[in-house]
């Protein structure tokens, strides 16, 4: 019998199972085929995920967070090429080609059928491949085992760093996301000849969804030569240049925006080049987006440490024991999902299962790494991410099934240790916030840390009283449930928190909102002086790199112009012009052209955590992701001027 | 130093990824060599990833960006995937399969560590004498980094003539457009990739000849069987014997033997300089060599360097004299490689080198693809006949037939790449590809069945091959760089014959003498091994020397009936011919002896070694090449033989160092062979050929001398600069920020006008230079070279308006000639000022007219209305 009649006749028998009333399908039970009558409650709870998660990205994605200039240098090409009857003849120079080929053609067809650029329209696709990982959780079944899976939905759902990716216009995400398919492919043994197709299309947009994709392909080259080829290897002559025929057009055709843009395959290149960078830290020439910018290794750990406490405690948990002992994940695995009668050749999926952790122990140090090169930014980052969070998606998923937790809760006695301990550790949290903030002005007072020693008391106690093997399951959901929450809080923290003081990316630069009321105020100066807020002529003083930043800002303007220089002697009455920095030569200049009136604007903010001074500034970040209260965590910002011609 | 050690490294890496990327491709299509074409392996690379970037954005798909280039890269991976999945069935029987199967193919070790370390030493060795020496600003060296910033700034096909606004370059320009293609991949800005490129550039070089030293050296050996002998007795560089060790080492004496007479000697001047500048006594020897200007500005100084100026190295390059018929002295040009580097112009001639050198191993390659007596083409001797024969139909299937058994040695992509890399020459450096052309045409004709029976059949079909292959390679170069060709203007104008001007036997011999030398104990070796017949001799000295001669005469009689010249040209043609006639005669006997031993290997394959016969091929050509000025030589805007002079000795050193190199190995093995085996490999050493290669020896490590008191003296001993890599360092901090300002803040396609430039003059054009920006007129002269007839058209007008901006600005016409120009910018500078001189009432009144964009120290900056909008 061959390999494919024999899954097809066992997923007809998990379907059945899968029908059973009150299968609640969450421990040993074997995996199941979507192919039910009526969704399962494993469905659902994706479903519920996916909605969450998408929630999660679509809240204020558009106007949370200002577009910054990163994220301008992807959007601009995509709406220049597909607003340039509406742009018209302008004479701006042409951009640097997109970082990501497939988020560009993406983008293009968004502002094609919605009519209009936004910035929630340029962030809307990454927001939804964001989301669309629960869904792709749902491909690593096989591999993870259902437990698994649904963990690593969970997390793809709340992690802060694919949270904060996916409400970037960035391909970051993309990457991610075709990386997690492009995985649960390569590691699926049903895979035969005519799903090859299907790896051929999933690679092609691999390839072309940026510069994440060249830093995860020689992990999938690695996890392919374990594999000895995986299912590419059975393939004939044929199926093979078919296979890269497929990949090849798939690449072209979203690379160039289903040929509209020829030259868009220079954007491959472009990624390739960009992630050279992130390996070997910016050239001299590879222009603004990674210039300037000093992500060091201190900050990748810091952002590791605050940010997925979750993953670096389970990841790293399941990372040891990955390298300890590969059985230690056995039952989570693809052989436990099979049924006792499939035909399971054993000793191959053992192989595979070895193999899987492998990829992922050396995605961990690929991506550590990164960590370590100069190159280093935050989409070095998510390439630990990414292996970090499935082998730690295992292991508390492992966790839960040793746990047997719904014997712990079913003993009352329990409960009140589980409620203390509980509270203890919340208020934990606020006490140590009310310590930093008495530590960094100065009137500490040590009796505060006497709360501390709570903790361990009340822990011993219970310990004493309930015994050892209670202790560990209650010690252990604690430890679950709080790395859970910190998880769930630093996403929202990272993300979603809407303070203007809190930074809510990774990245050193940000859009101001300083920005849209420029935006704003040009419109309203465009309607006082023309009668029209879209007609009055706008000149740019900026350098070339930052261009598509306020171009992108200034979209809706008819008559923007680049305008490098001091003079404006030639420029319209009523002409608008946005200058960077101060003008006039030398300082002992006005920085105003005579003639002109105009005022400030705050555009973007650079700022990384790693320019904190002092621990309790440091420790406060830590807690509640503050900036601005502590010395040395002001953000560097860049200003520009609006200038007008005063009014007779 | 940071900053040096950095670009050094990012750079080194990027040539090392693309030697990487290409090597499965090496290792397939250099199948036929010892080495699996290892040392050509970053040639290859950089040709190809340079190849498909110009091909993309020729045709719209990619664009000049570093995106581009790696894409450009990857394509490159792509292609060694595919040659790798598809290598050979011999190659996967004798190596397995999976990546490892590539490993096993590879060459030994102590190979591979050896071409690394050359490579590494060579690139860094030249970068640290650049770093002390980096200024982009004399001689054609603002020209140079003119093409490099122009094709840099271009994203998109074609690229731009920063010195001459609207148009695109016509030049030979792929060299600069792979050092481009290098600085985006590396990150690196035009004028450091200038030095880097450079330096990159000679590790090629000495790389790629050793590669074709060592080849043909084991390929001799394993044709005689030696190396199967030698290596049952040791392995690379251990083991075994004292004698198997000193065999194994001969290749890579060879290989060194060819790096060092191609890349690093230099012209045997030197060694009269040197002893000169050490106060010995030559006066006859200087007046039997008579060079230009040499004692009378030669001193003795007693030092090792002999002098810290520019005239004595610089005097090398010029030891080939002209005199005109009222005796007044005409400059000819007689560089070689070594002085090209000294003086550090990054020309194309100096560019195209390693290609070149890609070349001759495809060649060589293919001559060894070819199984003995051609068997490997596997093609009847009828089908062959059959291209004279019969209808068109017959003809055709004929000639199809003769073109697959002429391809099948190297099979279609192996085709196709001789094509691309022969072709390539055409845009590296259009001088190159005759003689390299030739050379394929001959190993053609050498290679292939047939060769035995009537001799005019033979002939017959060996011109059969040779022209298949001739066409194939300029029909197939012609559409591969057809982009190239759309844009391209030159200043060839014909061919004349050069009636006057013989070249002088003692300065020609100071030029080649040791490399003839060798030459002489080669064509002994090869008359030993095949001798040719005296009736084969007879006719290739008649067609070799009668017929040139009979077309000076003709041409010399044409040109005083018809071009009105004086009575006595031809009288005084015939005198000096007379007098003079050394290096003709010379010339013309060793290629007609080379020719007559050709044609007996043709006629009788398998009787001699197929690597001498290579050998006496580059041989032959390299002799041609200097022959052939000897009476005719190209018309251009020189209006004498100087450049047709400087650009084909320039490859016959080339191939005479690598012939010369070839003899000097053999007869040194034989020696060391006679000394230290006993018994059947003891052999006699000829005298004839054993002495003039050893004295041919003793004259280029004398000889070596040139590079390292060359560059001493150039760079003033090394210390006097703070060192960097920034060719543009020793601008001022003003005209920086001007370059800074404009490549910030303008696109790529501005025009910035400044003062009209001047050939030779640094600081003139410098912004359109250093930027990429286009100006409406740089160096006139060099413009007209680049042009030819076309020139006048194109630059009709321009020095006038450039005038009439800085002289006369008028409020009525200053914009509507910006306008009609297409100026955006406008730069006054001190160039300008001086130039124009124009008065600050004149610039206060540009001030009114124009917004000033940009101002620092003496420089400002106006813009012209709407420039971004254009």
């Amino acid at each position: 019998m061959s390999q494919g009649k024999a899954t097809e006749r066992t997923e007809g028998e998990w379907s059945n199972i899968g029908d059973r009333p009150g299968d609640t399908r969450l421990s040993n039970a074997p995996a199941t085929s979507s192919r039910g009558s009526g969704p399962t409650v494993e469905q659902a709870l994706y479903a519920l995920l996916f909605l969450l998660a998408l929630g999660l990205r679509l809240h204020s994605l558009g106007d949370l967070n200002s577009v910054s200039p990163l994220e301008a240098a992807q959007i601009w090409p995509a709406w220049q090429d597909q607003a340039a009857d509406t742009l018209g003849k302008s004479g701006l120079p042409e951009p640097r080609p997109p970082a990501s080929p497939l988020l560009y053609t993406v983008q293009r067809a968004l502002f094609l059928v919605t009519g209009g650029g936004s910035g929630f329209w340029a962030r809307f696709a990454p927001a939804c491949a964001g989301a669309g990982l629960v869904l792709a959780a749902w491909a690593l079944r096989r591999r993870m085992g259902r437990g698994g899976a649904l963990m690593a939905a969970f997390l793809f759902a709340l992690d802060p760093w694919q949270v904060s990716f996916s409400r970037l216009a960035d391909g970051s995400i993309l990457s991610v996301l075709t990386g997690v398919l492009l995985l649960a492919v390569l590691f699926d043994d049903r895979e035969t000849g005519p799903a090859v197709n299907r790896l051929a299309v999933i690679g092609g947009l691999f390839l072309i969804s940026g510069p994440l994709a060249w830093l995860l392909l020689p992990l999938f080259l690695y996890a392919l030569y374990l594999l000895k080829g995986g299912a590419l290897a059975g393939l004939s002559q044929s199926q093979r240049r078919q296979a890269a025929i497929v990949c090849a057009g798939t690449v072209v055709v979203g690379s160039t925006g289903l040929f509209s843009h020829l030259s868009g395959l220079s954007a491959i290149g472009e990624s390739v080049g960009t992630a050279i960078a992130h390996l070997v830290g910016p050239s001299g020439t590879a222009g603004a987006l990674l210039a300037d910018h000093e992500y060091t290794t201190a900050w990748g750990l810091l952002r590791l440490v605050v940010d997925e406490p979750f993953l670096l405690v389970f990841g790293g948990a399941g990372l040891g024991m990955a390298l300890y002992k590969t059985a230690f994940f056995a039952g989570n695995l693809a052989g436990q999902v099979a049924r006792e009668d499939e035909v399971v050749e054993t000793e191959r999926l053992a192989m595979v299962d070895a193999i899987w952790l492998n990829v992922l122990a050396v995605g961990v140090a690929w991506g550590l790494l990164l960590v370590l090169l100069p190159g280093l930014t935050p989409v070095s980052l998510l390439v630990t991410g990414l292996p970090l969070l499935l082998l730690a998606a295992g292991t508390a998923a492992q966790f839960l099934r040793m746990a047997h937790f719904r014997l712990l809760l079913q003993d009352s006695s329990y409960v009140p240790a589980l409620v203390t301990m509980g509270i203890l550790l919340v208020t934990a949290f606020f006490w140590t916030g009310t310590a930093t903030s008495s530590l960094r002005d100065g009137n500490f007072d040590p009796r505060l840390a006497t709360f501390y020693l709570l903790i361990p008391a009340l822990g011993a106690f219970f310990v004493w009283w309930s015994g050892e093997r209670a202790s560990v399951h209650v010690f252990g959901f604690l430890t679950l449930t709080a790395f859970l929450l910190a998880h769930a809080s630093s996403s929202w923290m990272l993300n979603l928190r809407p303070e203007y003081e809190h930074s809510r990316t990774l990245f050193a630069e940000t859009g101001d909102s300083g920005m849209s009321l420029l935006a704003e105020d040009v419109g309203r100066l465009s309607s006082l002086r023309t009668g029209d807020p879209r007609e009055a002529p706008v000149y740019l003083q900026v350098e070339y790199s930052r261009l598509p930043f306020f171009l992108w800002h200034l979209r809706a303007m008819r008559d923007v112009r680049w305008h490098p220089g001091i003079d404006l002697t030639g420029v319209e009455a009523d002409a608008l012009v946005i200058a960077q920095g101060t003008a006039g030569i030398g300082e002992e200049q006005d920085p105003l052209p005579a003639g002109f009136v105009g005022s400030s604007y705050v555009v973007t903010q650079r700022w990384l955590p790693t320019e904190l001074q002092g621990t309790a500034g440091l420790l406060r970040w830590m807690l509640y992701r503050e900036r601005h209260r502590s010395p040395g965590g002001i953000p560097v910002r860049e200003e520009v001027e609006l200038w007008v011609t005063r009014e007779k | 130093m940071r900053e040096i050690v950095v670009g050094f490294l990012g750079w080194y890496a990027i040539t090392q990824a693309i030697g990487v990327s290409a090597l499965p491709l090496t290792l397939r299509y250099f199948r036929a060599l010892p080495d699996r074409g290892y040392a050509f392996t970053r040639v290859l690379g950089i040709f190809l990833v340079s190849l498909l970037l110009w091909l993309g954005t020729s045709y719209g798909l990619l664009r000049n960006t570093a995106g581009g280039a790696w894409l450009a890269m990857l394509l490159v991976v792509l292609l060694s995937v595919w040659a790798f999945l598809r290598r050979s069935e011999a190659d996967r029987k004798g190596a397995g399969s999976g990546p490892a199967s590539s490993v096993r193919v590879l060459p030994h070790w102590t190979y591979i560590a050896g071409v690394e370390l050359l490579f590494l030493l060579a690139f860094a060795v030249w970068a640290w004498v650049r770093s002390r020496d980096p200024a982009i600003n004399h001689t054609e060296q603002p020209m140079d980094l003119m093409f490099i910033n122009g094709i840099w700034s271009s994203p998109t096909y074609p690229p731009r003539d920063p010195w001459l606004s609207g148009y695109a370059i016509s030049y030979y320009y792929f060299g600069y457009w792979m050092i481009s293609t290098l600085a985006h991949l590396s990150g690196q800005a035009p004028e450091i990739a200038y030095n880097l490129g450079q330096a990159c550039w000679f590790g090629l070089l000495v790389t790629a000849s050793f590669g074709v030293g060592y080849n043909l050296f084991r390929l001799h050996s394993r044709e005689f069987g030696k190396e199967e002998k030698d290596s049952g007795r040791s392995e690379g560089w251990s083991g075994g014997d004292s004698s198997g060790r000193g065999a194994a080492i001969f290749p890579y004496l060879a290989g060194m033997l060819t790096a060092v007479a191609v890349a690093l000697t230099s012209n045997l001047h030197v060694i009269i300089e040197w002893l000169y500048a050490q106060g010995v006594q030559m006066n006859g020897l200087i007046q039997l060599v008579d060079v230009y200007n040499f004692p009378e500005r030669a001193k003795v100084t007693g030092k090792w360097y002999i002098d810290s100026g520019w005239s004595w190295w610089w005097r090398a390059s010029r030891v080939i004299e002209d005199v005109d018929l009222d005796g007044n002295h005409i400059e000819i040009i007689d560089e070689f490689p070594i002085f090209s580097y000294v003086l550090s112009d990054n020309h194309p001639h100096l560019l195209a080198m390693p290609f070149v050198l890609l070349v001759v191993a495809i060649a060589l390659n293919w001559f060894f693809s070819d199984g003995p007596d051609g068997r490997g083409s596997g093609v009847s001797a009828d089908a062959v006949d059959g291209v004279g024969a019969g209808g068109i139909g017959s003809f055709l299937s004929a000639a199809v037939a003769q073109f697959k058994a002429v391809s099948r040695p190297t099979g279609t992509a192996g085709l196709l790449l001789l094509v691309a890399a022969a072709g390539a020459l055409l845009f590296l450096n259009t001088w190159d590809f005759p003689p390299y052309l030739l050379l394929l045409v001959l190993v053609a004709m050498l290679t292939g069945e047939g060769r035995k029976g009537d001799v005019a059949a033979v002939l017959r079909r060996a011109l059969s091959r040779g022209a298949i292959i001739g066409v194939t390679v300029i029909l197939g170069a012609l559409l591969l760089y057809l982009p190239y060709f759309l844009t391209a203007q030159s200043q060839a104008g014909g061919i004349l014959p050069n009636l006057v001007h013989p070249t002088r036997l003692p300065q020609f011999l100071l030029m080649f003498g040791h490399f003839l030398l060798a030459g002489a104990g080669l064509l002994f070796l090869g008359w030993r091994e095949r001798r040719p017949p005296a009736a084969v001799l007879a006719v290739s000295a008649i067609l070799v020397v009668g017929l040139p001669l009979l077309f000076l005469v003709a041409t010399g009689l044409l040109s005083v009936n018809a071009g009105g010249e004086s009575d006595d040209l031809l009288e005084r043609m015939v005198q000096r011919r007379l007098v003079q006639p050394w290096t003709f005669l010379l010339l013309g006997g060793l290629i007609a002896l080379t020719l007559g031993m050709l044609w007996q290997r043709l006629t009788d394959p398998g009787s001699s070694p197929r690597t001498t016969t290579f050998v006496l091929c580059l041989f032959a050509i390299g002799c041609l090449l200097t022959y052939v000025p000897e009476f005719v030589y190209l018309r251009d805007n020189f209006g004498n033989r100087m450049n047709t002079v400087f650009k084909f000795y320039y490859q016959s050193w080339l191939l005479l160092g690598v012939a010369a190199a070839y003899a000097i190995a053999k007869y040194l093995e034989a020696a060391v062979r006679r000394m230290w085996v006993d018994g059947e490999g003891r052999a006699a050493i000829p005298l004839w050929g054993f002495a003039p290669s050893v004295l041919s020896l003793l004259l280029i490590v004398a000889s070596l001398v040139y590079p390292v008191a060359g560059a001493y003296a150039k760079i003033k001993g090394f210390g006097t600069r703070e060192p960097t890599l920034n060719g543009l360092a020793y601008v001022g901090g003003d005209e920086l920020a001007v370059i800074d300002w404009v490549r910030r803040n303008t696109r790529p396609e501005s025009v910035i006008l400044e003062a009209k430039g001047a050939s030779y003059r640094a600081n003139s054009a410098r912004i359109s230079a250093a930027t990429g920006r286009a100006t409406l007129l740089g160096w006139d002269a060099h413009e007209a070279q680049w042009r030819g007839r076309a020139y006048g058209e194109m630059a009709a007008g321009r020095a006038e308006a450039i005038q009439e901006v800085y002289q006369s600005p008028r409020p009525s016409t200053l914009l509507e000639t910006l306008t009609l120009w297409q100026v955006d910018y406008v730069l006054v500078g001190p160039e300008e000022r001086a130039q124009y001189g124009m008065t600050p009432g004149l610039e206060s009144r540009i001030g009114q007219i124009l917004d000033l964009a940009f101002e620092q120290g003496s420089y400002r900056l106006y813009r012209v209305a709407g420039a971004t909008e254009r």
